[in-house]
């Protein structure tokens, strides 16, 4: 049976960010507000964020922020955090935020599959993912943007109005 | 410190759902790709989707599936442990998700977000970012509290 197109309203990308990656003592994640609050008196946007309380009780964290302001990130997280050196807080340089505006996820299934599955067939990583409501949100290496655009508008259309 | 009020534009919930959780796959995501493949041809649909990848090179995977789909899922997915090689598949049933639809700033909103969450002693398994909203998953008897504990940080609708 054919598949059709699956129907966006847009597809929108940004470059230029960096991906944190953290895992860490559940018992930390009650300072995050505060950091957070930090940033925003910074002014500084925080484009994506996971996070993920797996079974054995780690708490897992990615965001991704402007690149420019990696450093503040990282210095805020390790002393708001008061992270020790075996603590795993790993960055990721220059990443694309592609984000896939488009119908409910939840009305049709296959669309995650169907993204992941037309990036992985064209040798692209995805280093983090967020899909829920009407927008799936990939992290990928910068380099990889105009091959996952590809990929992408392979699978997807936006129709014209 | 406490932030003022930040309006929402809209507030949805979901009850009756599960959380799957698939730990440590290989990298390269072609089977996690398999896995949400295998789960939309049996006609499963996903409220989110989550991935992670770990320090050791493998990858997270958490998603939610309506209650009545979630034997049909762990079925086909402790099924195919061998093709996948999956170390184990965690479930828990019983949870909720919340969405806040925030204007403005991410950073205010992600930090007033797990401040509510804190301040009512709720433990928020998942967070997942969508392109005009925060959600989070948590146990769904826990639903009240948490919206009387979000009331504090946002103008909430209606």
């Amino acid at each position: 049976m054919a598949v059709g197109k699956i129907k966006l309203h847009n597809i929108f990308h940004s470059s230029g960010q960096a991906l944190l990656n953290l895992l860490l003592e559940e018992r930390k994640a009650e300072f995050l507000p505060s950091i957070f609050y930090a940033l925003r008196e910074e002014g500084i946007p925080i484009s994506f964020i996971v996070q993920l309380i797996a079974h054995n009780g780690s708490f897992i964290l990615s965001l991704t922020t402007a690149q420019h302001y990696l450093n503040w990130v990282q210095a805020a997280l390790q002393e708001g955090l008061d992270l020790s050196r075996s603590t795993t807080l790993r960055v990721q340089d220059n990443v694309t935020l592609i984000t896939l505006y488009g119908p409910h996820l939840g009305e049709i299934p296959g669309i995650a599959s169907r993204i992941l599955s037309a990036l992985v067939t064209d040798g692209v990583e995805v280093l983090a993912m967020s899909a829920s409501l009407n927008s799936s949100l990939l992290v990928i290496p910068q380099e990889s943007l105009a091959k996952s655009l590809r990929s992408l508008n392979r699978i997807c259309e936006i129709p014209k109005k | 410190m406490p932030m003022k009020k930040i309006k929402v534009a809209g507030l949805r919930q979901v009850t009756n759902l599960s959380q799957v959780e698939l730990s440590s796959l290989p990298m390269g995501l072609s089977q996690t790709a398999q896995i949400l493949t295998l789960l939309a041809e049996n006609g499963i649909n996903l409220e989110f989707v989550v991935t992670h990848a770990q320090a050791d090179a493998t990858i997270d995977l958490a998603f939610g599936v309506h209650r009545n789909h979630i034997a049909a899922a762990l079925g086909l997915l402790r099924g195919m442990r061998g093709k996948f090689d999956l170390e184990e598949v965690h479930s828990q049933d019983g949870v909720g998700m919340i969405s806040l639809f925030p204007h403005g700033s991410r950073a205010a909103v992600i930090g007033n977000f797990l401040s509510a969450f804190k301040d009512a002693g709720i433990k928020l398994l998942t967070i997942s970012f969508s392109l005009s909203a925060i959600s989070g998953l948590l146990e769904e008897s826990l639903i009240p509290d948490a919206l009387n504990a979000l009331s504090e940080y946002f103008e909430l609708p209606g």
